[in-house]
């Protein structure tokens, strides 16, 4: 069936193992030159292709020689990848199709912070089918590709910075500008507030048993990377109830005042 | 404080008490600091301790490597050079050195920390915030809390540019010490959006010892002399420094 010589295999051989080896010192140039500027595993992908790309070239280099011998042995090979392909379902290629565009879009990396529909934590690993994500419990949670681009994901790494709103009531018969300048204070010792973006503190509504204090402070992203924002709860919100505390401001409890449209008489008052 | 220790150890002051008495059946290192105690056991005893300071950081965590100075705003000339003065927050390093190894054994400081963002949230940096005053010849600072920094300002821009902060990376920071800690640094303005800084690996002041940066101790490969580029504006559009001057 075949043409190949002895020679033109051996040929082949040193030609797939020169490849191999082009590719290993290629792979050493461009970790030392780029994995500072590149993300683990997008250099890793990258050499990855190259390393394919190294090998393929030194195939269609050699393979012409034993063309006749290697050409039914190609197409088998084709055809039964095709057939596996097939069988092992849509899901498989919608995966593999979202892992390339994952790779190629980049709306995160290995390390980040994200939230993928109910699953949130901190990115492990981006391979071709699936994405592995370490939950802020634990616990490692594979989620298909395919899911993972066609949900709606948040990446709370892809900012240095993030934006953290929150609202304190206290009562009507307190000081509001006070307790917004004791906010103030608070935030301004506080370590992680950022100072620029300044923070925003500011009255924000008359509600029915409080008025309304909004705080918007930033946090850089690194700091505050839980979607819960504990680090944050159990710092600076401890701080300002102390603040409020030693000022004598208290955060209020819901009451309603209620009148009667025949005002009850105490006895004597009238006589 | 700052120098280099062969024997025992035993400094007290206002803020910081350390100490080491290798003697001791368990040699300890104790480090108190603004109510934070630290405390190690150093095997034998042996190994000289050194303490100086360090680039200003890596507390209370290691965010960020940039340190941005904020300064009264300056109206620099075109084409014109103008040295002043600067503080800078000190961070404060223990290293054990023994058999041509560099450990970090603590770090401390007596100044709190404030992060900022320099830049946009999506493009920006944070940085470790310290707001000076700007002075024209060297201060009287408190030598355990604030170095001073040497800033030439130089516009090569042809137009008047507002300064009003500086950006420096720690990778390429040369702190030295001795009556004061000091730093000398450079900052080329070369738009209101572009600037380039970049600090001195000499000290204009002789007589000066040179700091061992933790960068140097952890063995971090550093691009010294590149400096760092400020690509987001030289002049803070909001007010976070201090509007008065010496």
């Amino acid at each position: 069936m075949g043409t190949a010589s002895p020679a033109e295999l051996v040929e082949f051989a040193v030609a797939i193992i020169i490849a191999y080896i082009a590719g290993v010192f290629a792979a050493y140039y461009l970790k030392r030159r780029f994995s500072h500027r590149v993300k683990r595993d997008h250099l890793d992908f990258w050499i990855g292709v190259m390393r394919i790309l190294f090998v393929l070239a030194a195939i269609a280099i050699t393979f012409p020689p034993f063309f006749d011998a290697g050409l039914i042995l190609v197409l088998w090979i084709l055809i039964g990848s095709l057939a596996v392909f097939a069988l092992s379902g849509q899901k498989v290629i919608a995966n593999a199709v979202a892992g390339f565009a994952l790779m190629y879009e980049r709306p995160f990396a290995s390390g980040d912070f994200i939230c993928v529909g109910e699953t949130s934590g901190t990115v492990v690993s981006i391979t071709l089918f699936a994405t592995m994500v370490r939950t802020v419990r634990g616990v490692t949670v594979h989620i298909p590709n395919d899911q993972v681009y066609t949900t709606a994901s948040s990446n709370y790494y892809s900012n240095v910075a993030r934006r953290y709103d929150y609202e304190i009531n206290i009562r009507y018969r307190d000081d509001s500008e006070r307790a917004v300048s004791i906010i103030k204070e608070v935030l301004d010792s506080f370590t992680f507030v950022l100072k620029n973006p300044v923070p925003e503190v500011f009255v924000s509504d008359f509600a029915q048993s409080s008025v309304t204090i909004m705080i918007r402070v930033w946090f850089p992203s690194v700091w505050a990377n839980t979607k819960d924002d504990v680090s944050l709860m159990t710092a600076l919100l401890p701080q300002l109830k102390a603040a409020f505390g030693k000022a004598g401001i208290e955060i209020p409890f819901p009451q309603r005042t209620v009148w009667f449209g025949n005002e009850l008489h105490k006895k004597g008052a009238d006589d | 404080m700052f120098g280099r220790y062969e024997g025992d150890i035993s400094y007290t002051d206002n803020f910081v008490t350390i100490n080491l008495e290798r003697s001791a059946e368990i040699p300890r290192y104790v480090r108190s600091c603004c109510g934070e105690r630290v405390e190690k056991v150093l095997s034998f005893g042996k190994g000289t301790i050194i303490i100086n300071p360090v680039e200003p950081v890596n507390l209370p965590l290691p965010l960020t490597r940039l340190l941005e100075i904020a300064f009264p705003a300056t109206a620099l000339l075109p084409q014109s050079e103008q040295q002043v003065f600067l503080t800078f927050p000190l961070e404060i390093g223990v290293f054990l050195e023994a058999g041509g190894d560099l450990h970090v054994l603590d770090t401390f400081s007596r100044t709190p920390t404030k992060y900022s963002l320099y830049g946009s949230p999506g493009a920006g940096q944070i940085t470790r915030l310290h707001q000076s005053r700007m002075y024209g010849k060297i201060p009287a600072v408190d030598r355990f809390s604030e170095g001073v920094l040497a800033l030439t300002l130089k516009n090569t821009s042809a137009e008047t540019i507002e300064v009003s902060h500086a950006v420096f990376d720690s990778n390429s920071m040369h702190i030295f010490y001795g009556e004061y800690v000091a730093m000398t640094a450079v900052m080329e303005v070369y738009s209101p959006m572009i600037a380039r800084t970049s600090v001195d690996e000499r000290i204009t002041v002789s007589g000066m010892t040179p700091c061992i940066e933790l960068y140097m101790a952890h063995r971090i490969p550093a691009v010294h002399g590149k400096g760092h580029l400020m690509e987001f504006g030289v002049a803070s559009s909001r007010s976070t420094c201090p509007s008065w001057a010496d």
